[in-house]
């Protein structure tokens, strides 16, 4: 998609929406949480979640897998509140908390669960939960892909087809195999995730922009799977991350878990269920509803359902809320240490914050916000709805990447929450980009042999932040091969780390002396190969009743109407950058496009649009390095004027740069 | 349109004089407004070819900025700018007279039974959960730190003033190499303070202040 090439940012030049409102957008933010997720979208400048026929915003993210033969999913409240008593092997709640991770992993070996894993093949790196009464073994991924879908069908119907495409939310905590789980899902889904955003960050957005917030603010985001605490300063539309940190398997399930094991042995039953997985999920169930319960009574009755016959005969127990408050003490607690970390990587204290933002779920528990209180000295904000600020934030993001010009000059700056390095000799995890760095970064070092006459390199890729690598999280191995025979440390191997941003990082090496272009061979640890992705996209082509050409049609020709305007303000914002020669090949592939836009070759229409990219190419760029060097000169007016109150000795040279540099900021705001 | 090459010089990309005692504030005004111009957000629905450039410019802009807000990098910056390798385990080099090897600087002996002393009595306070002292030993190497780092920016400026690559300019940035040599060990032993800090934050109550 070319336009922002052409449409780099000239005063009151706005990009033409297809088939929309003024001040509306097909894209849309996604919050896929562990519990619930939404979908939202800005709506006449403002973000709005996205609600289905019964008025909900809400999607339970439970998904259930009918075992009678017939391939039917379930997903949403139906699947929570009925099927997952009903068949609570084959319903899948809480599938985000196995994102990206492996069968070995402490959060699959974990007790008190009713799912039932696929046994792991040697080798295999992905977990799969067995469901439809056996039949099938799905991934985390394709039961994220399910809730996706469910939200991309409520989106389209309310916004209309094609959506331009998805910012899904991520728990800022997560790691690089989560990451690229999550994205891989939302293509499995059929998004085009147009950026993975912080869920911490996405927050701020929401009330950075609603409320005006300026300063500098904590976000306490307690969800149902993960916890984050981000540090940001907020700053005339800048919301920079100055530090991020985390537990990316602590939430509200955790409450859950130990009010549910407190129940069942109140019941003079199995702490763990026995692995009866009934049973495990009818207590998890109670647990929750007592907790919802005891947030606003001081007592509450807990029903296990006649089915359960514990050996005492009793079906029903008492809990009170400091009963509760005893049992998830300790798993709240285990968020002080992350939110003092984040502090000092920020290089402050809670006094310098200017508040404490409350999201997520959990952070509706009296409990949780008294711990909050206590440990920042402060009273947290809640002012937006801690369940949809998320997803509000994120419909503000997807609008500011199409293009929405609604909400000011804003940019997010995030950053790594984990270190990302490599495994040396002996062990030792050696870091190329250290957590908090903010992204888009990179980091280039370069390594040599240890042995004479070796050709190849075995690259291991870890993330965390502990000396030894087997204390990291293994993200990929590579290996670099056809090395020619050298002695022992002539070789010089020069390694490349990228993380987009996305968060998502991206490892070339390259072997100097020689120059040859080695290859380089990724295998995610623990994530899905491009191929397998690729084979649930077709798969999930194959049940969708969408005709796929239609689709295929009409994105193309949505996406021609964007390049047409784009490139017409472009040609009228900036003449003086035209030469003959481009006007001319530029007005052929405009009429070009334009007539083959008419048609119903989608594929003609992918082709007339390349052709005007390769034709203004030149243009574009000519008008890209003048934007970006203006922006980089010009908008440092501050800097300058810092200057002059300093030098009483500045001249007329210095106060005619002023105005320039003035005029050339003010054109970019 | 290529991407903007690596190892582009940090203040040059902030647009900011190559010294020590910059404007830190309109140094991240700069960042901070450039940084609305290059980031990939503003690229998001580009084609990749500009979304490639934009986003080696917007890594340019962060490597330049992290390296500069922080005094202990921004000074390591200028002296490895200066010829000198500021190196890691290996230790510090200068460069060398004749442009060819560089000579090790040496640590001297005494600083190292110095910090040795230091890093033993913090082990022992913390064996005996002597935190006051912990905390003691933290506040006194702090200071230590900021009076080092006062040294380092009189360093550069008495390196400024002495002509370009003069060996007088050498031998004053041989000596602010010497006490960013020191600033290592004692970020060092701090750093084993924060350990104890989290350890002790763990069993102790809620609470940041």
């Amino acid at each position: 998609m070319p336009e922002a090439l052409f449409q780099i940012l000239e005063p009151g030049e706005t990009r033409q929406k297809a088939a929309c409102a003024p001040g509306t957008t097909r894209a849309i933010g996604i919050d896929l949480g562990t519990t619930n997720s939404l979908v939202a979208s800005v709506k006449n400048g403002q973000p709005v979640a996205l609600l289905d026929d019964e008025g909900d915003a809400i999607v339970p993210s439970v998904v259930h897998y009918a075992s009678d033969g017939s391939n039917a999913i379930v997903v949403g409240a139906d699947a929570r509140d009925r099927l997952a008593t009903l068949a609570p092997r084959d319903t899948i709640a809480s599938a985000k908390r196995f994102m990206g991770r492996g069968p070995s992993d402490a959060e699959v070996r974990r007790q008190l669960t009713p799912y039932e894993f696929a046994p792991a093949a040697k080798g295999e790196p992905v977990v799969r939960f067995r469901v439809a009464g056996g039949a099938r073994a799905v991934t985390p991924v394709e039961v994220s892909a399910e809730i996706l879908r469910v939200l991309k069908e409520r989106a389209e119907r309310e916004l209309g087809a094609p959506l331009f495409g998805a910012v899904i939310t991520v728990p800022a905590y997560f790691d690089d195999g989560q990451r690229q789980a999550t994205r891989d899902a939302g293509r499995i889904a059929g998004l085009e995730v147009l950026r993975l955003l912080n869920e911490p960050t996405a927050a701020a957005l929401a009330y950075g922009l609603d409320k005006g917030a300026e300063g500098t603010f904590a976000v306490f985001d307690l969800g149902g799977g993960t916890f984050d605490v981000s540090i940001l300063k907020l700053e005339r539309g800048v919301f920079e991350v100055k530090a991020t940190g985390g537990d990316s398997a602590l939430g509200g399930d955790d409450f859950d878990r130990a009010i549910a094991a407190h129940l069942l042995t109140a019941l003079g039953l199995p702490a763990d269920a026995g692995g009866d997985a009934g049973l495990a999920r009818r207590a998890l169930d109670a647990a929750r509803a007592a907790k919802h319960a005891l947030s606003d009574a001081d007592e509450t009755t807990v029903q296990l359902g006649d089915e359960i016959r514990p050996v005492g005969g009793q079906t029903e127990a008492r809990l009170t809320r400091a009963q509760m408050d005893a049992l998830v003490k300790p798993v709240i607690d285990r968020c002080a240490g992350p939110v003092r970390r984040a502090l000092r990587d920020a290089g402050l204290s809670a006094g310098d914050l200017s508040g404490v933002i409350l999201v997520g779920g959990a952070t509706r528990m009296p409990l949780v916000r008294r711990f909050v209180r206590d440990l920042f000295g402060r009273e947290p904000l809640a002012d937006i709805d801690p369940d949809q600020v998320v997803a509000l934030g994120a419909a503000v993001q997807a609008d500011l990447l199409t293009g929405g010009t609604g909400h000011g000059d804003v940019v997010l700056l995030d950053v790594v929450p984990l270190s990302l390095g490599l495994e040396m000799m002996g062990g030792v995890a050696e870091k190329l980009i250290h957590r908090n760095s903010t992204i888009p970064c990179g980091a280039t070092q370069t390594f040599t042999t240890y042995a004479d006459n070796q050709t190849g390199f075995d690259l291991h890729v870890v993330q965390g932040e502990r000396e030894l690598v087997a204390d990291c999280r293994s993200l990929a191995r590579f290996k670099l091969t056809g090395v020619p025979p050298m002695p022992a440390g002539l070789a010089r191997l020069e390694v490349t780390f990228t993380v987009d941003a996305d968060g998502i990082l991206r490892v070339s090496a390259r072997e100097e002396t020689t120059g040859i272009a080695a290859a380089v061979d990724v295998k995610p640890t623990y994530g899905l190969t491009d191929d397998e992705v690729e084979r649930m996209l077709l798969d999930s082509f194959a049940h969708a009743d969408a005709d796929v050409r239609a689709r295929q049609l009409a994105e193309q020709r949505i996406e021609a109407e964007r390049i047409l305007a784009a490139a017409r303000a472009a040609i009228a914002a900036t003449p003086e950058l035209l030469t003959d020669d481009d006007r001319a090949r530029i007005d052929a592939a405009v009429a070009n496009l334009d007539r083959a836009k008419a048609g119903v070759d989608h594929g003609a229409i992918r082709a007339a649009v390349e052709a005007l990219d390769a034709a203004s190419q030149e243009f574009a760029a000519r008008r890209m390095n003048r934007a970006l060097e203006e922006g980089l000169r010009g908008r440092a007016v501050g800097a300058v004027e810092a200057d002059v109150e300093k030098s009483t000795a500045a001249g007329g040279d210095l106060q005619a740069r002023l105005e320039r540099a003035g005029h050339a900021g003010h054109s970019h705001r | 349109m290529q991407p903007p090459e690596a190892g582009a010089d940090h203040f040059r990309v902030l647009g900011v004089p190559a010294k020590y005692a910059i404007d830190v504030a309109a140094t991240e005004q700069r960042f901070r407004d450039a940084s609305r111009v290059v980031h990939p957000d503003k690229f998001a629905t580009s084609d990749p070819r500009a979304r490639r450039f934009a986003t080696g410019r917007a890594v340019q802009l962060n490597e330049a900025w992290r390296t500069l807000k922080d005094p202990v990098k921004r000074a390591e910056y200028l002296l490895s700018r200066a010829g000198f390798d500021v190196g890691g385990e290996a230790g510090a080099f200068r460069p060398g007279t004749g442009g060819g090897a560089k000579e090790k600087i040496a640590v001297p002996p005494a600083l190292l039974g110095e910090i040795l002393d230091l890093r033993e009595e913090l082990s022992a306070a913390r064996a005996a959960g002597d935190d006051a002292h912990v905390q003691k030993l933290a506040r006194d190497v702090r200071g230590r730190m900021s009076d080092v780092m006062e040294r380092v920016a009189s360093g550069f400026e008495r390196a400024g003033s002495e002509a370009k690559g003069s060996s007088e300019e050498l031998r004053a940035l041989e000596i602010v190499m010497h006490d960013l040599i020191e600033i290592r060990y004692l970020r060092r032993f701090l750093d084993e303070v924060d350990a104890h800090d989290e350890a002790t934050a763990q069993s102790g109550e809620p609470g940041l202040a």
